[in-house]
């Protein structure tokens, strides 16, 4: 059995009264900007009818808590993307081992932690091993969860943006001998930077949207500071709208850069 | 050149593509491996070369044994040129050859960048040094693999059908290169199934079938082939 790929419907034929009309679909262009406008639509009524009687003035008041936070939601997930990357790679550098006990390990290890929610990762840093070691600085605890919460995750993107290397490439410098260090050096990761960009920027938004979590230890983030300012307002709708909205403003330029970047990647291959 | 082989089998799984292959050479300068595509030409190559290693049996080259335990030692003092130009796609002509003088062979950047440019200039290489290999054509990234193996000094070289994967025109400046190899006196083994280039080149054949040894000698020999299989392959 043969099957075609569907064709785009650009032009529908109608008959009426023995008159032909045809009517042609707009510009692609012009259909980007309605589906734009829709989904904007849709985003302006699900926050206009969120509660009857809207008092976002009462947490707009509070500007610069609100601008705090957001700085605050970007530097954790900065600084737990800058530490992920570093962590990943040694991770990835575990799951491709040759040694059987050290890939396993990274293999069971990455397995765990891919199953384990985000939650109970920063419940488990903060209140077991944070109590243990004496740790109390919720805002550095709250980064290492999300760093770890993240390692296997960039461990992927490594593994992913590895692929662009041939095994040809592989031979020769097997043949030359090269060191670990002058393989990932001058050979692996200048070729794996660009594959892997994307790949960070989305892991980076993804970051910021799991970064909301550590509300639940008390560190001031854009979740954490909306809470406390729609709680003490009696305005919990208004807060989460606006919670939402924070996000998405930082979320949607990410994913488009991230989109961006991939089509450039593409291109240039 | 010496080469000692000694009883050298090699399998892929259940299929043996190399059965006690024994041969001993010495005194020649260049060596041509032929036979059928599959014959197991290129395995004994890279047995040679120390990239795979023999079931058993052993391979001595120019008295050093091939082996893992002096692996590095060995692969130090030959040059390999494979099907394909295995260049760095990310680092031009010139920083594909500079990496190998400096980094891996610890030579002074300003010597390597001279030695690098010298070598370029010979094999008419000048204008592309700065080119990716995705921006060069096919002859000039695979004349550019041959600079690479031939930059270290190697005292042996080995060439993996080096024009295989190159359209005619292509494969005529790869083989003037060659050409110039042999008259600058290097010495080389390469594989090919083809009799122009074998006859071309070798001093010396070796010719293989389904993985044994079939037949070798001198390149003069090659008119009255001794065994049917070769008299065949010849006739083909």
């Amino acid at each position: 059995m043969q099957f075609s790929s569907p064709k785009v419907l650009d032009s529908v034929t109608l008959q009426k009264n023995k008159k032909t009309f045809t009517v042609k679909a707009p510009h692609k262009t012009l259909q980007r900007i309605m589906a734009y406008i829709m989904v904007t639509v849709l985003l302006v009524a699900v926050i206009l009818t969120a509660t009857s009687s809207p008092r976002y003035d009462l947490i707009l008041s509070e500007m610069p808590r609100l601008f705090t936070a957001l700085w605050n939601t970007l530097f954790i997930s900065l600084v737990s993307l800058l530490f992920s990357l570093i962590g990943g790679f040694f991770f990835y550098l575990g799951i491709k081992s040759t040694q059987t006990f050290v890939h396993t390990f990274f293999i069971a290890l990455q397995e765990v932690l891919i199953g384990t929610p985000l939650l109970v990762m920063i419940f488990l840093v903060v209140y077991v091993f944070g109590v243990k070691l004496g740790m109390h600085n919720k805002l550095a605890l709250g980064i290492f969860a999300l760093t770890v919460n993240m390692i296997p995750y960039l461990s992927h993107s490594y593994q992913a943006a590895s692929e662009v290397i041939d095994k040809n490439q592989y031979t020769v410098m097997d043949l030359y001998h090269f060191t670990l260090y002058q393989r990932y050096r001058y050979i692996i990761l200048p070729q794996m930077i660009k594959p892997l960009i994307p790949a960070i920027l989305n892991n980076l938004s993804s970051i910021i949207k799991s970064s909301s979590l550590l509300k639940i230890i008390s560190v001031s983030e854009i979740s954490y500071v909306l809470t406390v300012i729609s709680n003490k307002n009696y305005a919990s709708v208004e807060g989460y709208i606006i919670m939402w909205i924070m996000y998405l403003m930082v979320t949607i330029p990410l994913s488009i850069i991230t989109s961006k970047l991939g089509e450039r990647y593409s291109r240039g291959n | 050149m010496e080469i000692k082989i000694d009883n050298v089998s090699k399998s892929y799984g259940s299929q043996q593509v190399l059965r006690d292959f024994t041969l001993q050479l010495s005194g020649v300068k260049v060596v041509g491996i032929i036979g059928e595509s599959g014959c197991g030409k290129s395995t004994l190559l890279r047995q040679l070369i120390g990239i795979e290693t023999p079931d058993t049996g052993t391979i001595e080259v120019n008295k050093r044994i091939v082996s893992p335990a002096n692996l590095k030692n060995y692969q130090s003092k030959v040059g390999v040129v494979f099907q394909q130009h295995n260049l760095f796609p990310h680092l031009t002509i010139e920083d594909n050859i500079a990496l190998i003088l400096t980094k891996i062979k610890k030579m002074d950047a300003q010597v390597a960048k001279k030695r690098t440019a010298a070598l370029l200039s010979d094999f008419h290489l000048t204008s592309q040094a700065q080119s990716l290999p995705s921006q060069v054509s096919g002859g000039q990234a695979q004349r550019a693999s041959i600079v690479r193996a031939i930059a270290t000094n190697p005292e042996l070289l080995f060439l993996d059908e080096p024009t295989a994967a190159l359209d005619p025109v292509l494969t005529r400046e790869v083989l003037e290169t060659i050409q110039n190899l042999k008259k600058g006196g290097s010495e080389f083994i390469f594989v090919t199934h083809e009799m122009d280039f074998l006859q071309k080149f070798a001093d010396y054949f070796i010719f293989i079938d389904k993985g044994n040894l079939i037949e070798m000698g001198k390149i003069e020999t090659l008119q009255q082939p001794k065994t049917a299989l070769l008299k065949e392959f010849i006739r083909r």
